[in-house]
């Protein structure tokens, strides 16, 4: 049965929206945290940023720069944390739970061309610390070379190429400054073209050993290139 | 089964009345500048070649400061936008001409199909059996439709649309709670309660930046529908919308995407970004048309203008009430060809402003907002039809005029830095 038809007033629906406003805006609070904090910005002149998801006190910052300082191009770079001061041990050793124990590290790198994220993370890794992003930027124009050591048949050189296109490796927004690939299979090395990029912008290149990763096909060296690329001779022109 | 009645007192659409006036001025003030955050959206919108962004800016030397081609592109639209809008205040002549030196003529089923195509494009009511069961096939979907796109959004760890992926520490609370508004939207449960969550979500949205809310404004239509619709709801068939329910629809509708337009040169890159991985939306033969002359060099600035004004002029005639039916059904073409073409499975969320439109569409309330302007035009229909003529012409230029090139110079003005 139906009775009287009632309509809600403007009041109503007025208190109802800012209601739910604030459960949404409760619920973004509790939960995502780490949105409302003020993100540090990043330096300028910094070429190459690490993500070390284990940063809680000086004795990791030592164990990083130590693993870090073991590849020779990053032997005399400039290393800061970006969030300012970290805990002493002595400090961390009293310290209650935090939100977040990692941290980032703004690496000043004089010649990029040297960049080895292959070898970066192979030396955190013997060091006990790993990196979940490598950041690279300040450069408009560039593009990455992998060697990777088993390139076989066609469809190895497919795999690679359709790495932009496949959606197991563009999960959750992965990739999106890639271009296109290239492989080729006499000498291993896979060019990974890089659209173009704002001075402000970064790319990160665990994104990219993650996508070789899920075609299966891991590289031994990732570098960045800078150079322009030699083109091809065009047919009739000499 | 009941169909819904809503009380037609004098009260009752005053309270109607006094509740939208309240939304939509939270609304205007939630549009407000704010911090644009640069949430993924899931059509591929990476740009493959950057534009010319001074295109966009002010240049020194040029009228108004604009650039020539964006002025020429602007002016192009207001010369079509003049046009529509002169056959609309002249249509009662038009339907008088139709109506005693066309159909006279005719007989039976031809008249009959005459009539209604006039009566369809000139938005007066059409009698007929078939467009009477489809305007309450196409209120339940209306209305049922943002159900869909809140649980394929849920299923795709995003909010509302899926354009905007959740946080993954969030997620679950935000997708149990989307299902929750689905269900009541289903089972047609406390609507107004599920209209104020509708409206209360999307202004969560402006977290995320004004763009954002923007990008979601035409679900807000359905959120204040759903407010506007009896507490009872769930007992009620609710298959056709009221008048005062169509004007705020259209309304709302037509100032989501006007807005959304203007949004769409303020974001230009995100616009040419999405049609470089889209080239076949370039091919748009209306688009084409606008930016006819504009410097082939500029060609692809050019289409992110003339892209972006075609849906202002939409936007803007559906708000206005200016041949709804016409540019709903455009939009309702263009909706569909851009899901099952050009995008394809990532845009099928479009299924829900094809279900808007088409209620838009076989509503027989449809009315104009140029009301007074159309009653000069009737005291004048006595006098000197060259005078009526040119009065309501210089109407249609000056309006076309204002709805375009003010906002088309400030947006040459804005800093875009945000965007970043």
């Amino acid at each position: 049965m139906i009775g009287k038809i009632k309509l809600a007033t403007s009041m109503q629906v007025l208190a109802m929206s800012i209601a739910w406003l604030g459960a949404c805006m409760a619920i973004d609070f509790t939960f995502n945290r780490h949105l409302w904090t003020t993100k540090a910005e990043i330096p300028p002149t910094t070429s190459l940023a690490l993500r070390i998801n284990h940063l809680c006190c000086t004795g990791c910052l030592d164990d990083v720069k130590k693993a870090l300082q073991t590849l020779p191009w990053l032997k005399d770079a400039a290393m800061n944390v970006r969030d300012g001061s970290l805990k002493t041990q002595e400090q961390a050793e009293v310290a209650g739970p935090a939100a977040d124990y990692g941290g980032w590290l703004d690496i000043d790198v004089k010649d990029v061309s040297q960049i080895d994220f292959v070898a970066i993370d192979h030396a955190l890794r013997e060091a006990g610390m790993v990196a979940s992003q490598m950041q690279f930027g300040g450069v408009q124009h560039f593009r990455f070379e992998a060697q990777v050591r088993h390139l076989c048949c066609g469809m190895c050189k497919d795999a690679c190429e359709r790495m932009p296109e496949l959606a197991k490796t563009r999960q959750a927004g992965r990739l999106k400054w890639l271009d296109s690939v290239v492989a080729e299979r006499a000498t291993g090395k896979v060019t990974v073209h890089v659209r173009y990029q704002d001075v402000k912008d970064r790319v990160d290149a665990t994104e990219l050993l993650a996508a070789f990763d899920e075609v299966g096909l891991p590289p031994f060296s990732l570098k960045v290139v800078t150079s322009p690329e030699e083109q091809g001779a065009i047919p009739g022109l000499k | 089964m009941h169909e819904q009645t809503v009380p037609q007192s004098g009260r009752a659409r005053s309270c109607v009345r006094a509740r939208v006036r309240a939304t939509l001025a939270l609304f205007i003030l939630m549009l407000l500048p704010g911090f644009a955050s640069a949430h993924e959206r899931f059509v591929k919108h990476d740009m493959k070649h950057p534009l010319q962004n001074w295109f966009f800016e002010q240049e020194a030397g040029q009228f108004l400061g604009m650039d020539p081609n964006m002025l020429r592109i602007g002016m192009m639209v207001v010369v079509i936008l003049s046009a529509f809008l002169f056959i609309w205040f002249l249509r009662e002549t038009l339907d008088e001409f139709i109506r005693y030196k066309v159909l006279t003529r005719l007989g039976g089923a031809p008249q009959r199909l005459l009539h209604n195509l006039a009566c369809y494009i000139m938005d007066k009511p059409v009698r007929s059996k078939w467009f009477h069961a489809l305007g309450e096939w196409s209120v339940i979907m209306f209305l049922r439709s943002p159900a869909l796109v809140l649980m394929y959004s849920a299923t795709n760890d995003a909010l509302v649309m899926p354009s905007y992926p959740l946080e993954p520490s969030s997620a679950i609370y935000f997708k149990f709670l989307q299902v929750l508004l689905a269900v009541m939207i289903l089972t047609q449960t406390l609507l107004p309660l599920a209209g104020a969550m509708v409206i209360g979500t999307w202004f969560y949205l402006f977290r995320w930046g004004p763009l954002v809310a923007i990008d979601a404004l035409p679900v807000v239509t359905a959120g204040v529908l759903y407010a506007m619709s009896p507490w009872m709801s769930h007992k009620l068939a609710i298959t056709r919308l009221n008048a005062e329910q169509t004007r705020w629809i259209r309304l709302i509708f037509g100032f989501g995407f006007l807005v959304l337009g203007w949004s769409k040169i303020y974001n230009h890159d995100l616009t040419i970004g999405v049609a470089d991985n889209y080239p076949s939306m370039m091919a748009d033969p209306m688009v084409g048309f606008f930016a006819m002359g504009a410097d082939p060099a500029m060609r692809r600035e050019a289409w992110v203008v003339s892209f972006a004004l075609a849906e202002v002029m939409s936007g803007f005639m559906v708000m206005m009430g200016v041949f709804t039916r016409l540019w709903s059904t455009i939009m309702c073409v263009m909706f569909t060809k851009l899901m099952l073409v050009d995008f394809g499975w990532d845009e099928i969320p479009h299924i829900y402003p094809i279900g808007c439109a088409l209620a838009i569409i076989t509503s027989n309330y449809l009315r104009s907002e140029f009301n007074p302007l159309e009653r000069i035009e009737r005291l004048m229909r006595k006098g000197s039809p060259i005078k009526r003529f040119a009065l309501m012409g210089g109407f249609a230029v000056g309006i076309a005029l204002l709805a375009v090139i003010p906002v088309l110079y400030l947006l040459t003005l804005t800093d875009r830095s945000m965007l970043k």
